[in-house]
């Protein structure tokens, strides 16, 4: 206990300076995350991995732009769209981030009710109390000590790699699976691929990290850091990624077991952990539910009362910034409702909230083109060709995956 | 008064035909009411600029009055509301965002002139052409208080610079404070110097007044406090949160202070000044066992209990005494036995009147809604008597 203890106290530090790129990338790891990694491994095996490595080099370079265009300017994302392309398309933009995000929150509700309903609490009490416990612990509490809790919590994924090597899977294939593409003409495979796009890199998360990085009051002088924190997050993001698809390809797929509800993915624990892999799980998944219904949420209602030029912040009282709270009570509820719709499983709504952000991505990286191509506003910080052609590759990806997906649905028969 | 979004991609005509379309003005920023120097037409992919004089707006767009121009080239250097302007980010002092430029809003009676920004959601309806379904009213920041802009990021300031603050008059300043949004309103009162900031408190209107007086911050509060006319504070005295009010007097010393509850008790000679605010109060509704209940426990009990229907507003009074003799089951309501009440601004001589001929010893004073929101007991009454026969004596 005195040794946890201690190992506890000088871990906080390494916490407190932890930035906004890790952060970021940690909360992408969220319900819907955990939940589409693990579906990914369990129906598809390894064949779904090489996806990572492309996710992994366009989250990097979307957040590093996201970071450096907010170490730049001193403005987020939002305030950016505002000014450079006026009021209307800022209304299109934050009608298609408000849609993304909402199905974001009501993925994370998804993930608490799975956590719940492992031990046997119905969604219909836990996610109407996670809902008010919510609003009332981002606006009453400590938000930065919350932040620094979940992120201790993470480490939780770890449990992921002890399993993955504990399963002594084929890495040969694996590490052939990570390099080769390979594409299956099946509307669940393609599903399940934007997905995995849609759940890494978030139209939330390229909001959040400009706007963090400006509310940092980070300057050019940091880029370096900062960029290096980006590419350390999103290699981690995509590496506790892998891990989760190992060990449930390993577990699962192997075994031709599928994953019907939370319960099952946590059989990807038990290699190690035996019958403690089930609360190990649900913790785990509460925690990373927990972390991402807090985030995004606010960080909803801080970017559209930003683009709008509202009043925000936690700092101030309902009734001097009453649009900023009102949209977070607003995004809290129709998100909490979302998930207790009937007839919709709560595997089925943590997955396609994934697919649905990976499609939203498109019109919010065609901004961010723009944008970071823009020598008026980044001058000599704008974006270099190779920066370019990727951020264009990933566009024509998803745009490519999304009609794809279309076509698969439409004509089943035609591969 | 015209918004530049109704202006903004306006057909211009010349002779019945379109020739191009208005997307820009350019102003003379520096000028306190600054005029349109300069009109952007887009014609064909082009901008040009025409002076305002060779132009006339009006409802269907603007009509150009000959092409002979002169027409000169779109200047870059120029300050353009377009541009420059509209969607930027309004910063206070302390460079803490703000708000955002949502409109511009201009005067169009002799010439076409810049009088302030549109800082609310008014503007965003408005230019999102919703405004026919949904009315707000416009949150206009004047053109005399904007001190700056950042050309680098395009920011605009707010505050008002030392130079201008001169040239405003209290009153007009008053004005200004009545419409702008709380933030807004105390950054500006913070950047003032006391002296100034008080003046144009006391001129607003007294909900403004309140307001300010609410949300200041302690170290502001305490300079401003310091320069306003006690009576104007101790005019706020039963609008203003209690513990807020408290923190003012101790902000203006024992003396002013004092000065203040004199003016409360002797100078404003009415029923609201003399009231207490805390009193007791029943639901009419209440059976007498309730309201025995309610008042077993409390020491000292109260003489009479100021009874109200279910909707909070006034019935009458009642004494305790009358409720020990009564049936416990009737109602409170039935057993009022003094329906007499007073408006607060009701002379302190005709509350005496009241309280004499009708042998009260406690009288109720009720808003305009008829809700009791304080009370005058017969020891106020004779309290005031008695700094009455003082003061008489002291003449």
């Amino acid at each position: 206990m005195n040794l946890f203890k201690r190992k506890f106290v000088t871990l906080l530090p390494i916490l407190a300076i932890m930035g906004p790129g890790i952060i970021a990338a940690s909360a992408d790891n969220d319900a819907g995350g955990i939940t589409t990694y693990s579906v990914a491994g369990a129906q598809y095996g390894h064949s779904l991995l090489w996806v990572l490595l492309l996710t992994t080099l366009a989250l990097s370079i979307t957040q590093e732009i996201g970071a450096r265009m907010g170490l730049v300017t001193g403005k987020g994302l939002a305030s950016l769209i505002r000014e450079k392309f006026g009021i209307k398309w800022t209304a299109f933009v934050m009608g298609v981030l408000f849609i993304a995000n909402l199905g974001t929150i009501a993925a994370e509700f998804a993930g608490i009710a799975a956590a719940f309903e492992i031990f046997g609490v119905s969604k219909f009490i836990s996610v109407p109390i996670a809902v008010i416990g919510m609003f009332l612990l981002v606006t009453k509490g400590s938000f930065k000590r919350l932040e620094r809790i979940f992120l201790l919590f993470s480490f939780f994924f770890i449990a992921y790699a002890i399993s993955a090597f504990t399963l002594k899977p084929d890495w040969g294939s694996a590490f052939s699976s990570l390099i080769m593409p390979h594409i299956e003409f099946d509307k669940g495979y393609i599903l399940t691929l934007m997905a995995l796009i849609g759940t890494t890199i978030t139209p939330w998360g390229q909001f959040f990290i400009q706007g963090y990085v400006v509310d940092k009051k980070l300057t050019k002088d940091d880029l370096k850091i900062e960029r290096g924190d980006v590419f350390l997050g999103s290699f981690i993001t995509n590496l506790i990624a892998f891990f989760i698809i190992i060990t449930t390809a390993g577990a699962l797929f192997a075994h031709g077991i599928q994953i019907n509800d939370a319960k099952d993915a946590a059989i990807a624990l038990k290699p190690f952990f035996g019958e403690f892999a089930v609360i190990l799980f649900a913790f785990g998944l509460l925690n990373a539910s927990l972390f991402g219904a807090a985030i995004v949420p606010i960080s909803t209602s801080y970017v559209i009362t930003e683009a709008f030029g509202m009043e925000s912040g936690l700092n101030y009282k309902f009734k001097q910034a009453p649009e900023f709270y009102a949209l977070f009570a607003i995004s809290l509820i129709l998100g909490g409702l979302l998930v207790l719709t009937p007839f919709l499983p709560l595997i089925t709504i943590l997955v396609v909230s994934q697919a649905i952000n990976a499609v939203l991505l498109i019109p919010v990286f065609i901004f961010l083109y723009l944008l970071s191509n823009d020598r008026k506003i980044l001058g000599e910080y704008a974006n270099n060709k190779i920066m370019n052609i990727i951020v264009l590759l990933t566009l024509m990806g998803i745009s490519f995956t999304a009609v794809f997906y279309v076509v698969s649905t439409m004509f089943p028969n035609l591969f | 008064m015209i918004y530049l979004s109704n202006l903004l991609g306006k057909n211009v005509y010349f002779e019945r035909k379109i020739y191009g379309k208005m997307v820009d003005f350019a102003v003379l920023e520096s000028s306190p009411n600054p005029t349109i120097s300069k009109i952007v037409i887009k014609k064909n992919g082009k901008k040009l600029t025409v002076s305002p004089s060779n132009i006339e707006i009006k409802s269907f767009g603007a009509v150009l009055s000959s092409i002979k121009g002169p027409f000169l080239p779109y200047d870059e250097g120029d300050f353009y509301l377009n541009e420059d302007l509209l969607d930027k980010q309004v910063i206070d002092i302390d460079d803490r965002r703000l708000v955002r430029v949502n409109d511009i809003v201009m005067d169009a009676t002799n010439q076409l002139k810049v009088v302030g920004i549109d800082i609310g959601a008014s503007g965003i309806i408005r230019r999102l052409s919703l405004d026919r379904f949904i009315k707000i009213k416009p949150k206009i920041i004047p053109w005399q208080i904007i001190e700056a802009f950042d050309y680098v990021t395009g920011n605009v300031k707010i505050s008002l610079s030392q130079n201008r603050l001169n040239k405003i008059h209290p009153s007009e300043l008053a004005d200004i404070l009545e419409n702008l949004g709380n933030k807004e309103r105390l950054s500006i009162v913070e950047s003032l110097d006391a002296r100034s900031a008080a003046k144009a408190i006391e001129e607003t209107d007294i909900k403004t007044r309140e307001a300010i007086l609410e949300e200041l911050k302690a170290s502001a509060l305490g300079q401003v406090v310091s320069k306003m006319h006690v009576a104007s504070i101790a005019g706020l005295f039963y609008k203003v949160n209690p513990l807020r009010i408290r923190e003012i007097l101790k902000l203006m010393g024992t003396e002013r202070a004092s000065r203040v509850e004199k003016i409360l008790d002797f100078g404003s000679e009415t029923a609201g000044a003399m009231m207490r605010t805390t009193f007791w109060k029943f639901d009419g509704n209440l059976i007498v066992k309730e309201a025995y209940n309610l008042l077993f426990e409390q020491k000292p009990k109260p003489e009479a209990i100021v009874i109200t229907n279910g909707n909070e507003k006034l019935v009458g009074t009642i004494y305790t005494k009358d409720i020990l003799d009564s049936d416990s089951l009737a109602q409170l309501k039935d057993l009022v036995s003094e329906r007499k009440f007073v408006y607060p601004n009701v002379g302190v001589n005709e509350v005496i009147l009241l309280f004499a001929k009708y042998n009260l010893r406690l009288l109720p004073v009720v808003d305009s809604d008829k809700k009791p929101i304080g009370v005058v007991k017969i020891d106020n009454i004779l309290e005031k008597i008695e700094q009455r026969t003082q003061v008489d004596e002291l003449i």
